[in-house]
C-alpha cells in the first residue's frame, strides 16, 4: 500500500488533469472524487492539492475562474486547456509504457525464483 | 465552528508574504475547508469531529507556498539581493535621466541644438532601458527560484509539468525582449531624425516595430495558441505593412491589394485547419 500512496503523491498533477478532462471542477470536488474512486483509501492533503493546481496553472495546463458561492471564501474552478490535454495524453502514453515495462521485469524475477 | 476554521487557516498564512497569490491561495484553501466541513456535517459528523478532520486534512502549507513560489521569494536573503539589484538599475537609469538634462544643456549652449537633441534622447533611451531591464529581470527571479525547488520533482507526471513551466519562463524572456524593442525603435527614430532630418520615412520604424512585436509574440506563443494568434497578427500586421510598402514605393494605387490578399491568406489558413481536422477524424 505504501508503494501506491507514494505513487499517488508523485502523480497528483496528472490525477487532477484526468478529472478535469471529464469536466470543470474545484478543489474539494476533485478530492472527494479521488476519495470515492479509491474507496476511501486515499485523500489528498489540501496543501498538496492546491500546490498541484498552482503548478498546473504555471505550466498552462489549466485555467481558472472564481465562483461566487459565498463572500470571503469563493471557490476556484478549474478547466483544462489544450496544453493540459496534450500533457495528459503524453503522460498516459508514458504511464502505459512504464507499467508494461515494470510488470514485465517483475514477472520475470518471480518466474526465476519459482524455478529454483 | 466555521469561524474557527477561518481563524485557523488565517493563522497558517500568518508568516507568508502579503501578495495577491498568497491571498488567493488562502481564500481557495478556506473555501475547500468549508466545503469539506459542510459535507462532513451533512453526512452526520458532529461539528467537533468535522472540525478535527478538516484541520488534519490541510497538510503542510509550506508545500502550497513553495508551489506559488512565494516561499523562496520571501526568503529574506534572496529578497534583499533582488531589491538591491533593482535599486541599482533604477538609480543608474535615473542618473542617466539627470545626466541627459545637463549634457543637453551644455551641448545646446556650446555646440548645436541638434547635437543636444541627439544626446538627450540617447541618454533618455539608455536610462529607460536600464529601468525597464531592472524591473523585468528582477521579476523573473521568482520563476528561477521556483525552478530551483523543481529539483525535487522526479516523477513522470511532475517532469511533464516542469517542462511546461519552462515555457512560462520563456514568457519572461518575451516580456524583456518586448520591453527593449520600443525604446530601441524610439532611439533609432530620433537619431535618424536629428542626424539626417529624415523624420518622414523615419517614423515608419514604428509600424515596423509593431510588426516585429507581433512576430516576437508569435515566436514565443505556445503551439496551441499559435494558430489563433496567427490570424490576429495577420490583420494587425496588414496596416503597418501597408503603410511601409506604400511610402516606400509610392504606389498607393496598387498597395491596397494587400488587404484582399490578407483575407485570402486567412481563408487559406481556415481551410487548412478544416482539412486537418477532417483528416484526424
Amino acid at each position: 500500500m505504501s508503494i501506491a500512496s507514494d505513487m499517488l503523491r508523485g502523480n497528483t498533477d496528472m490525477i487532477i488533469l484526468a478529472h478535469l478532462t471529464q469536466r470543470e471542477s474545484y478543489g474539494y470536488e476533485i478530492n472527494k472524487l479521488i476519495q470515492e474512486k479509491s474507496e476511501n483509501r486515499f485523500e489528498l492533503k489540501e496543501a498538496t492539492l492546491y500546490g498541484a493546481f498552482r503548478r498546473l496553472e504555471e505550466a498552462g495546463c489549466v485555467s481558472f475562474y472564481w465562483g461566487d458561492e459565498r463572500t470571503g471564501a469563493r471557490r476556484r474552478y478549474y478547466r483544462i486547456t489544450p496544453e493540459g490535454r496534450e500533457a495528459f495524453a503524453r503522460y498516459r502514453r508514458e504511464w502505459a509504457e512504464a507499467v508494461a515495462l515494470i510488470t514485465k521485469l517483475i514477472v520475470q524475477e518471480n518466474g526465476l525464483k519459482e524455478e529454483r | 465552528m466555521k469561524d474557527r476554521i477561518k481563524t485557523h487557516v488565517e493563522g497558517l498564512f500568518q508568516d507568508a508574504p502579503h501578495t495577491r497569490r498568497v491571498r488567493e491561495a488562502r481564500e481557495e484553501l478556506l473555501a475547500g475547508c468549508l466545503d469539506k466541513y459542510e459535507d462532513l456535517t451533512a453526512h452526520g459528523r458532529s461539528p467537533e469531529e468535522a472540525y478535527e478532520d478538516v484541520i488534519s486534512g490541510i497538510g503542510d502549507v509550506t508545500e502550497l507556498l513553495r508551489a506559488i513560489g512565494e516561499l523562496d521569494a520571501a526568503d529574506p536573503i534572496s529578497w534583499e539581493r533582488q531589491r538591491q539589484k533593482r535599486a541599482l538599475f533604477v538609480s543608474f537609469g535615473v542618473f542617466l535621466y539627470v545626466l541627459a538634462l545637463g549634457a543637453t544643456a551644455l551641448a545646446v549652449g556650446y555646440v548645436s541644438a541638434q547635437l543636444g537633441g541627439v544626446i538627450f534622447f540617447i541618454l533618455i533611451a539608455l536610462g529607460t532601458m536600464l529601468v525597464v531591464y531592472g524591473m523585468v529581470s528582477t521579476r523573473t527571479e521568482r520563476y528561477t527560484t521556483f525552478s530551483r525547488s523543481g529539483e525535487e520533482r522526479t516523477t513522470m507526471s511532475q517532469e511533464i509539468t516542469a517542462q511546461m513551466v519552462s515555457g512560462s519562463r520563456n514568457k519572461q524572456l518575451e516580456k524583456a525582449v518586448s520591453a527593449l524593442l520600443w525604446p530601441l525603435a524610439t532611439l533609432c527614430f530620433l537619431c535618424v531624425g536629428f542626424l539626417f532630418h529624415a523624420w518622414h520615412p523615419g517614423w515608419l520604424i514604428f509600424p515596423a516595430c509593431t510588426v516585429a512585436q507581433l512576430l516576437v509574440n508569435l515566436a514565443f506563443a505556445k503551439p496551441g495558441h499559435r494558430r489563433g494568434l496567427a490570424v490576429g497578427i495577420l490583420w494587425t500586421a496588414s496596416a503597418p505593412v501597408y503603410l511601409i510598402l506604400s511610402f516606400a514605393t509610392g504606389r498607393w494605387d496598387i498597395t491596397w491589394v494587400l488587404f484582399p490578399l490578407a483575407l485570402c491568406v486567412q481563408q487559406a489558413l481556415y481551410l487548412r485547419r478544416v482539412w486537418r481536422n477532417s483528416d484526424e477524424k
